[in-house]
């Protein structure tokens, strides 16, 4: 229900209003209460404990002692890093490799070989509500603190299991990455140029089969959850493949292929299923006395004209009245051949502009149009940082930080960003203490013993 | 003695200087041209298919089409100069591919992108970011 | 008549294998000599979730309904797909002769879309995304349309629209306004940019605004000194990305609602923030000193090795960035050519993880694993890898994907025995789990199929009313 202030407002300003950044904090959070245990590595399970953190669950990132999980040993080009990488090595750094997978957890070290590790999973299971783990299928069972031991200690557990392949199966013994997702899934096949073009399948730079895996399988706990409260009270085992997610993203490929036997091929920066809908080279740059070479390279920009009168308008920019007169339906120009010719054409019209001047001359005639922004652009630009999708933050270890918020608003229980993420073992007294009922002087035996 | 880097096809031991040259398979994979040699300038006639050269070097005379993605001495020695190999992407002009200390964000706010030492932290926060 | 696109005759016609050509293994060739106690593990985790025992379990939001009202994009479906696949009641309300996105078929090929028993024809983009989904039609633009969109509302718990910003608002359908008549609404906004905030007006379309307005097609494809350009992706992938989140924050304002809010909210998600959210480390790097993340190709700016390179019969992805992994690649590769081994493993700036990080370092490590695989098919190379354990496996082409003995196995491809559409190869549902698994029970529907089911039994609509609204164009 919306109170009387809010009703008179323009559609804008209300949205302004039960979106606003500033008032996150002053609004409750949807898992509050929530704890969960993520004793995962790499993008794929962190993603996804992460996802649930943003919520407000409290969730205890495993890794191990002083060095930390890999992905803090990753960073762009070996160049940025932030510091201390954990209290025991400040000289050393975390990569950006590990930004955005880790936001708001609480940081325990732990080396699952040593019997006492065992025994602190063991309590924090007992206390916890989702234990996420993508260790090899079957190793925590062997250890002891898989699914069907912690059931037994706390049947209300939803326990997330995700890996490559599954547990079960031909591919059961297989290791998987974000990349292998996206080759073996079938997505590598379809991007990129064709090959008349001279190009090769190529991949989406970003990990994206990771994150967004998390974020399926987020979507999964929090429905077994809501199942748990309101319907059964009890929780259960669920599993993730990377390979199968990734292959979910092509299921009507996937259809056309058992109906028609049509291997679907890459096509480039065009769109077989429309036409205007594609992106185009521009001939300048739009910072040809910028330093950065990435910024010094000629712009694109992506034009949608699918609809007849759009493409008549389209042309008509262009100064191409021909293309309007040879391709007037939809059907005529969504054909390969027809796509072929009408993007040269319109590359032509682009070829001594930048992207801004193309962006400017088509969104004057009213079509759908948007430069190809870079990092930088997309940072500068103030819609995202008004939203809350990327933001300063002031984090408490490492400072000013740029990052990415939450991708979806709340209006009643947003979720937010705290911090970026802590060094290993930041939150080891706080844990073990709070939770697992160690004092000071064990917390220390067992730091020297190296079990965290 | 001889080395078994005479006979790969991606890996150009220019048979001159010894200079191990990377032909990356993105630009090499299906390549016919001239290859400059980043250790002595010397021109090399090349040919691969599929990755696999079809020829031994031949010698030529320039101008050269392409020059190697990178470049190695026998003893480990980089050639990364513009000049001699193909430039990388950059993320910025002052690009060297060594942890660069940062001590304030874009907008000018201390970060905390330092290597620290001990006596800079309490617990495992920093005491302060920027001296 | 304008110069014909058509040639059709020129194309081949392609014989359709039937699926699968070759057939799933067996539970027996699967575990086919593997020791008793992994067999016990592996056992178990197949009885507890594998797919084809689903009808026997309860789903966990079941009794859930969703109005999907979007039109046009992919992202509403792909959100609603979520949460009909878990077991809502999906109703996709689409405008008065269908969402034009059924229309869509790729080049425009009629002969690739799929026919319903009435011989309505529908694009297989949309149809793989109106799984589980009920489809009635509802004009909003009308008077009466809107009526009786309130008169269901009480019945509803999540709304999805994808109107331009402020168009719902406008018409008195708004959050604003429905969530005076049930305050329990879940009111879900997705769109590519946002509907406030100063690109709101923008107009957006489908999918590659998104791409381009946030940085993602800048940052694929190969970068320039390798003769590249920017990139979009083959699929509608900013769509796909900001629906599952969409389908978070929905699901999570409903959780709040059930746990203590007890009333719904007003949820917002757009494609572009779904791919904002997830491009790794874009945004922190730009903000420590102003780095514009460059292309990389088929590499990887932060891992190596973590790439796809060529091989003899297409490309082969291999991983694996720290030690113990860097090592075994290279012994798997030094199997076949002892040097490039030995040369690796010699050479002292390679020794260090985050010193194997820089370009020229790359270039060096890709080109002496490329000449060890450049003599391999994908096969081989992938064998000689996965003996070592490291992840490996070439890059699979559609027909690749479905014929895979794991998926096949394991059910995520599988054959759908629709009653509208007949026999349809489909992907399964990627919620795997023990007690409330995803599941697909029909791929769509033509359009308006529901419509007389629905209106009679949410709105009490009767033969006669249903026909008035069918003559005046509101259903």
């Amino acid at each position: 229900m919306v109170d009387k202030a809010l009703k008179d407002m323009t559609f804008e300003d209300f949205c302004r209003s039960v979106f606003n950044t500033k008032d996150t904090f002053h609004k409750p959070e949807v898992l509050k209460g929530i704890r969960a245990i993520s004793t995962t590595q790499y993008i794929l399970g962190p993603s996804c404990a992460a996802y649930l953190a943003e919520l407000g669950a409290e969730t205890i990132k495993v890794e191990l002692p002083k060095r930390g999980e890999p992905m803090r040993h990753t960073t762009p080009f070996n160049e940025p890093f932030l510091y201390p990488l954990s209290r025991w090595m400040p000289e050393k750094g975390t990569g950006l490799g590990f930004f955005g997978a880790n936001p708001n957890e609480l940081f325990l070290s732990l080396d699952f070989h040593k019997p006492e590790a065992i025994q602190i999973m063991k309590r924090l299971a007992a206390k916890s509500d989702v234990s996420c783990e993508n260790y090899r299928a079957g190793t925590f069972d062997r250890w002891g603190i898989g699914y069907r031991q912690f059931k037994d200690l706390n049947p209300r557990m939803v326990y997330q299991w995700m890996g490559g392949f599954g547990g079960w199966g031909p591919g059961r013994n297989r290791a998987s990455y974000d990349i292998l997702g996206q080759a073996q899934g079938g997505c590598f096949s379809i991007t990129g140029w064709p090959k008349e073009y001279g190009g090769m399948p190529s991949k989406q730079t970003i990990w994206i089969m990771d994150y967004w895996g998390g974020a399926i399988s987020a979507f999964n706990i929090i429905a077994c959850l809501y199942w748990r409260d309101n319907v059964s009270g009890e929780g259960q085992f669920l599993e993730y493949s990377q390979v199968h997610g990734a292959q979910r993203h092509l299921t009507d490929f996937i259809s056309l292929y058992g109906k028609t036997g049509i291997v679907a091929q890459r096509w480039g920066n065009w769109e077989p299923l429309l036409c205007v809908h594609g992106i185009l080279k521009c001939g300048k740059s739009s910072y040809p006395n910028s330093k950065n070479p990435q910024e010094q390279e000629v712009g694109f920009c992506f034009v949608s004209a699918f609809k007849d009168d759009d493409f008549k308008k389209l042309c008509g920019v262009v100064g191409n009245a021909e293309l309007a007169k040879k391709y007037p339906t939809h059907a005529d120009r969504v054909g390969s051949d027809a796509q072929q010719a009408i993007y040269p054409a319109l590359e032509k019209f682009a070829a001594d502009k930048t992207k801004e001047e193309v962006w400017a001359a088509f969104t004057g005639a009213g079509l759908v149009s948007q430069p190809v922004w870079n990092s930088n652009e997309a940072a500068n630009q103030e819609h995202w940082h008004l939203r809350g999708s990327m933001q300063w933050l002031d984090d408490p270890t490492f400072g000013d930080v740029q990052t990415q918020g939450v991708a979806y608003r709340l209006s009643d229980t947003p979720g937010r960003i705290k911090h970026v993420f802590k060094p290993v073992g930041a939150d080891n007294e706080f844990v073990l203490s709070n939770l697992c009922g160690y004092g000071g002087s064990e917390i220390a035996d067992l730091e020297k013993k190296e079990i965290i | 003695m001889s080395s078994p880097f005479r006979e790969t096809s991606l890996i150009l031991e220019c048979p001159k200087c010894e200079t191990l040259n990377y032909l990356d398979p993105f630009t090499f994979w299906n390549f016919k041209g001239k290859i400059k040699c980043a250790g002595c300038d010397a021109i090399w006639a090349y040919q691969l298919v599929n990755g696999t050269r079809t020829a031994a070097p031949a010698a030529a005379t320039g101008p050269h089409d392409k020059m190697p993605g990178y470049a190695q001495s026998k003893d480990w020695k980089t050639i990364t100069d513009f000049s001699k190999v193909n430039k990388g992407p950059q993320a910025r002009e002052d690009f060297q591919g060594k942890p660069i200390p940062i001590s304030k964000s874009k907008r000018g706010n201390p970060v905390s992108g330092t290597p620290l030492t001990a006596a800079d932290l309490v617990g495992s926060r920093p005491k302060q970011f920027a001296k | 008549m304008a110069e014909s696109w058509r040639t059709e005759k020129k194309r081949p016609k392609i014989k359709v294998l039937p699926w699968p050509a070759i057939p799933a293994p067996t539970v027996e060739e699967v575990y086919a000599g593997v020791d008793e106690k992994r067999k016990e593990y592996s056992l178990w985790v197949e009885s507890a979730v594998r797919q084809q025992f689903n009808a026997d379990k309860p789903e966990s939001l079941n009794g859930i309904r969703v109005l999907d009202m979007t039109t046009n994009m992919i992202i509403g479906h792909w959100c609603s797909s979520h949460f009909s696949e878990l077991g809502a009641e999906v109703i996709m309300v689409e405008p008065v002769g269908g969402d034009p996105l059924r229309k869509l078929t790729p080049f425009g090929r009629e002969e690739y879309m799929f026919t319903s028993k009435d011989g309505e024809k529908c694009g297989a983009r949309f149809l793989a995304e109106a799984r589980n989904k009920l489809s009635v039609t509802l004009n909003v633009e009308t008077e009466e349309g809107r009526n009786l969109l309130k008169a269901i509302i009480p019945q509803v718990d999540v709304l999805i629209e994808n109107g331009a910003p402020g168009h719902y608002d406008k018409l008195g359908i708004g959050y604003r306004q429905l969530s005076e008549i049930n305050p329990r609404l879940v009111y879900l906004w997705v769109g590519q940019r946002g509907q406030w905030g100063p690109l709101k007006d923008q107009p957006g379309a489908m999918d590659p605004v998104a791409q381009c307005s946030m940085g993602f097609a800048h940052g694929t494809g190969a970068p320039v000194s390798f003769g590249g350009t920017p990139t979009r992706s083959g699929w509608w992938l900013c769509d796909q990305v900001g629906g599952t989140f969409a389908a978070i924050g929905a699901m999570a304002a409903l959780y709040a609602r059930e746990k203590f809010l007890g009333k719904g909210q007003f949820v917002e998600c757009t494609a572009a923030e779904g791919v904002i959210r997830i491009i790794d480390y874009n945004w922190g790097w730009n903000g420590m000193d102003g780095s514009v993340r460059p292309r990389y190709g088929n590499w990887d700016l932060a891992i190596n090795i973590y790439a796809v390179n060529p091989c003899a019969d297409g490309q082969i992805m291999v991983g694996g960035g720290h030690d113990r992994l860097w090592f075994r690649i290279w012994r798997a590769a030094g199997k076949a050519k002892p040097y490039l081994e030995q040369h690796i493993c010699e050479d002292p700036k390679l020794r260090v993880v985050t010193d194997r990080l820089p370009h020229y370092q790359q270039v060096e490590t890709y080109t002496t694993l490329v000449e060890w695989m450049k003599d391999c098919t994908r096969f081989q190379c992938e064998t000689a890898l996965q003996e070592e354990e490291v992840a490996s496996g070439g890059v699979s082409f559609l027909d690749e994907v479905c014929e895979f003995p794991h998926y096949k196995y394991r059910g995520h491809v599988r054959l759908l025995d629709d009653g509208e559409y007949g026999q349809v190869l489909l992907g399964g549902s990627s919620f795997i789990g023990q007690k409330t698994p995803g599941r697909i029970k029909w791929i769509g529907r033509p359009v308006g199929k529901d419509n007389e089911d629905v209106f009679r039994s949410l709105a009490g609509l009767n033969r006669q009313q249903l026909a008035s609204l069918k003559k005046g164009g509101v259903i």
